[in-house]
């Protein structure tokens, strides 16, 4: 895929970094804007103050991870300037970027939603649906969807490198 | 008068209900595994990419 150029520290840093950002996007957009559920909402339903404050401190371990893994994917980021000497595209690491947050997805929700149930995307008569629907869009196709962003990004680079 | 903290009771009982639970542990695992579990796959990954972009040592029928 690389054409045989170094590019393996700046795949690794946007995997992570998209595990981490892709953790954040579904704290911040699903648990907290629009509120559809919590870490443990199946198990403890916040139905009233306390159970909400529960799940909020799992919420809260939720965030203080995907804190980390940024953080993680952060500085194998900077490490990557200096270990490829050659100058990609951004679509090389927006490419592992956005398959990282689809590889976050496909995971979660198979072992939350789908194994354990500790929540469901959107809780209701249609849960599956939406369960189902996450895991083939954000999850699978957001994989696709990297994977496709960084080849583009890998061709651009070797031919231009070969230039 | 505002209280500086309106709302330790529901607070403290919340915190309470998290570490005197049973299943405290199962609940930290199902936090932690999705993300264990992801990183496990990149690594995966970088393997593969790495073995795909190997040069081929060359056969003697090369």
């Amino acid at each position: 895929m690389t054409d045989g150029l170094p590019a393996r520290p700046l795949i690794a840093a946007g995997l992570v970094l998209g595990i981490g950002l892709g953790g954040f996007i579904d704290g911040i957009v699903l648990h907290q804007i629009l509120q559809w559920h919590n870490m443990l909402s199946s198990i403890v339903p916040p139905t009233d103050l306390v159970d909400m404050k529960y799940n909020m401190v799992w919420d809260g371990v939720f965030h203080a991870l995907t804190w980390t893994v940024t953080l993680v994917g952060i500085a194998m980021l900077f490490r990557a300037r200096r270990a490829d000497r050659i100058t990609w595209p951004a679509a090389v690491l927006y490419g592992p970027m956005v398959a990282g947050w689809g590889l976050f997805d496909l995971i979660e929700g198979l072992i939350d939603h789908q194994l354990l149930g500790i929540h469901h995307v959107h809780p209701g008569a249609e849960q599956l649906a939406w369960d189902l629907g996450f895991l083939l869009i954000g999850g699978v196709g957001l994989v696709a969807l990297g994977y496709a962003i960084a080849r583009a990004g890998f061709a651009r680079g070797a031919a231009r490198h070969r230039a | 008068m505002i209280s500086s903290c309106p709302d330790c009771a529901t607070a403290r009982a919340a915190r309470h209900l998290v570490f005197a639970d049973d299943a405290f542990w199962i609940h930290v695992w199902s936090v932690v595994l999705p993300f264990m579990i992801s990183l496990l796959l990149v690594r995966a990954i970088l393997r593969r990419v790495e073995r795909a972009d190997r040069p081929r040592e060359r056969t003697p029928h090369d």
